[in-house]
């Protein structure tokens, strides 16, 4: 096992800086998950550690050692791909084994490793099967077990699970989550899917534009976010933001007659804003639905119902005030009907505040605690 | 249009062919047409006439039944070209198709500089005719102005020059470099489309195991390049039963048969010894081997090849 390090790490294309400034620790047999929208950086950086794309500024190290120019096979990592990368012409046996034939361990010792490796993934039964013959999920043990008896400081995995149906998904999400309680190796993985990162990390580094946007637990990125890209892409469905006038005491649209009063302990963080566009931040959960008749309060919006989605233990109702456009979810004992005219309320402790410019997050956790 | 249609929709070739009237005529009797005007009927009148003795003047052919047939089995020329076609095969197997996929390998994994540059030079000579790439080699190798013999004593290995053309023992295997040289760059772009559909990320997974390039060449391009090498192999072979240009132009079957192939004793036979009827017979000698080996490729050496 060991830890990785990122200093200052670049990556340029002929001059163009695709990745810029990265810094990363990751501590010994931490679960780690780079998260983010396509094109952010994510996969690039994971090959950049696993020594498949060169790194053109700043240090890498792995455990003790400064592996930023050796070469993938001498940095101690072992690596799951997204389409699998099996041998489509070798035996389950085979690929497992290519890494070990190669690295000239004794054959006995590549069966009884194979055999190990197999009984613990399940796979026992299908050794001298080809990966033609495998189904995703199976293939996507194979790639795990060639991996595994690597015996590797650091597993980087690729979005592993994002070929897999989603019933399969739960499932592997699950199984590789328990992987790594019982081996407890260091492990690097890259998703685009926010619910793969939150159930499986223990910390999550939320990336965007080739920046690190935030590195945290998974509740600290739900319940703290460093900016509003974190606060909307973490969270399904994703995080409401309303853009409204800061007047020193509320949160203001003239053009819906919308008011909202900022609490007393919040006006100090937002001091600098008066007079100033803040978007305010509410997740789906922190709308609470006042029976009708109920008399407006000072964190309360009137919403028209556009749309009903029932699932079963929940209902989200997609919802409008003007331009402003929300998402709330509810109870699956709401009523709420199509075109509905409902009113509100917000759960003033819970929402976030974020620079109308920046999207920078206007609360300083740090300081609160 | 609902009961017309359904009139001829009887689920026979009668029924298809009424309603798809276009894609009949030309999807399936123009092309059939052109296959046996230029294909099937060369075939047929070839096997036609290597039961006959003509002489390709005449007004008259004499039936000789399997004659040419028990002619060619006693035949030491036909042995002689036979064995050389087979020399001919190994060398454009080993050499081209070998080259050619080298090239194609360190193209694709940038282990050269320029690889376009490198890519249009091998690819060049596939463009050029081979009675021009002939005529050109026959100046190289000229054994008394040639570039290559100068070269060779300009740089201290004078003890090797030779009579590239005229020395029985080289000469085949000069022409079969030959046209190996102006056939490296098919196996190359086959080569070279065919890794690009290897998924990059087995290369990434043999590396990251601590595979070398000769490691990934053997274990993870070549395996599943199946299909790629099946159709180059065919192309070798069919190339080299078709080999006729370039000793046409350089040896003519000399010194003494010893670089005559096939293709050129059935040019030899036919159009100057006159004898139709026995080159006719080598044509069809020359078709049963040619489909016999592709049945036996296909069939046995490359089973499974298609399936990957």
């Amino acid at each position: 096992m060991a830890e990785v390090s990122l200093k200052d790490v670049e990556k340029r294309y002929a001059m163009v800086p695709v990745l810029s400034g990265l810094n990363l620790d990751i501590a010994d047999g931490e679960f780690t998950v780079l998260v983010g929208p396509s094109g952010c950086g994510k996969t690039t950086t994971l090959n950049m550690i696993a020594g498949l794309e060169s790194i053109t500024g700043g240090t890498l190290r792995i455990g003790a050692r400064d592996v930023t120019t050796l070469p993938p096979k001498d940095r101690d990592i072992a690596m799951v791909f997204q389409s699998y990368a099996l041998f489509p012409h070798m035996t389950v046996r085979d690929n497992i084994a290519f890494g070990m034939k190669i690295r000239k361990t004794p054959k006995a010792e590549i069966e009884t490793q194979i055999r190990q490796v197999a009984q613990r993934l399940r796979i026992d039964d299908l050794l001298d099967r080809l990966p033609k013959a495998l189904s995703g999920g199976q293939r996507q043990r194979v790639a795990l077990g060639r991996a595994l008896v690597r015996r590797p400081g650091v597993f980087l995995m690729d979005e592993p699970l994002s070929n897999l149906d989603a019933k399969m998904r739960i499932e592997a999400r699950s199984f590789l989550t328990k992987m790594h309680q019982e081996v407890g190796t260091t492990t690097v993985y890259v998703t685009h899917d926010q619910a793969e990162a939150m159930t499986m990390g223990s910390k999550i580094v939320v990336m965007n534009g080739g920046k690190i946007q935030q590195a945290a637990a998974p509740l600290e990125v739900y319940n703290r976010p460093a900016n509003q890209f974190v606060a909307g892409f973490i969270g399904s469905p994703a995080m409401n933001f309303l853009r409204l006038l800061y007047d020193g005491n509320a949160l203001l649209d003239q053009a819906c007659r919308l008011r909202i009063a900022v609490p007393e302990c919040r006006r100090a963080a937002l001091a600098g804003q008066q007079g100033k566009t803040v978007t305010l931040g509410v997740r789906p959960e922190h709308f609470r639905i006042l029976q009708p008749g109920a008399i407006p309060g000072s964190d309360s919006i009137a919403f028209n119902v556009d749309v009903v989605q029932h699932l079963g233990h929940e209902i989200l109702l997609d919802l409008s005030a003007g331009d402003h456009r929300c998402i709330a979810r509810l109870p699956p004992s709401d009523r709420s009907k199509l075109g509905d005219d409902r009113l509100f309320s917000i759960d003033m402790d819970h929402v976030h505040y974020f620079n109308g410019d920046s999207g920078e997050n206007l609360i300083d956790y740090a300081w609160q605690q | 249009m609902a009961s017309s249609a359904s009139r001829f929709d009887d689920g026979t070739f009668v029924g298809f062919a009424r309603r798809h009237v276009f894609v009949t005529v030309f999807g399936v009797a123009v092309p059939l047409l052109v296959f046996a005007c230029f294909i099937g009927y060369p075939i047929v009148y070839t096997i036609y006439l290597s039961f006959f003795e003509w002489n390709g003047m005449a007004p008259q052919k004499k039936f000789v039944g399997f004659a040419n047939y028990a002619y060619l089995l006693h035949d030491k020329y036909f042995y002689i070209a036979l064995v050389n076609n087979a020399k001919w095969l190994v060398v454009s197997l080993v050499f081209p198709v070998s080259l050619g996929f080298l090239i194609a390998y360190v193209m694709k994994a940038r282990l050269v500089f320029a690889p376009s540059l490198l890519r249009t030079i091998v690819f060049f000579p596939v463009t050029m005719s081979l009675i021009a790439v002939g005529l050109m080699f026959l100046l190289i190798l000229n054994p008394v102005f040639g570039a290559f013999d100068t070269l060779l004593r300009s740089v201290g290995l004078g003890f090797l020059v030779h009579e590239w053309f005229g020395d029985y023992r080289i000469a085949l295997y000069t022409l079969a470099v030959i046209s190996g040289w102006a056939f490296t760059g098919m196996p190359m772009i086959f080569y070279f489309a065919g890794l690009g559909d290897v998924p990059k990320e087995t290369f990434d997974a043999a590396r990251i195991e601590g595979a070398g390039h000769w490691r990934m060449i053997r274990s993870v391009a070549l395996p599943q390049l199946r299909p790629v090498t099946a159709i180059i192999v065919m192309l070798t072979l069919f190339e080299s039963l078709r080999a006729f240009d370039l000793i046409a132009v350089l040896t003519k079957g000399a010194p003494f048969g010893m670089t005559n192939v096939l293709g050129y004793l059935v040019y030899m036979e036919s159009f100057w010894n006159s004898r139709f009827g026995y080159g006719a017979a080598l044509s069809v000698v020359i078709l049963v081997i040619a489909g016999s080996l592709a049945a036996l490729l296909l069939g046995k050496v490359l089973k499974g090849a298609f399936d990957v």
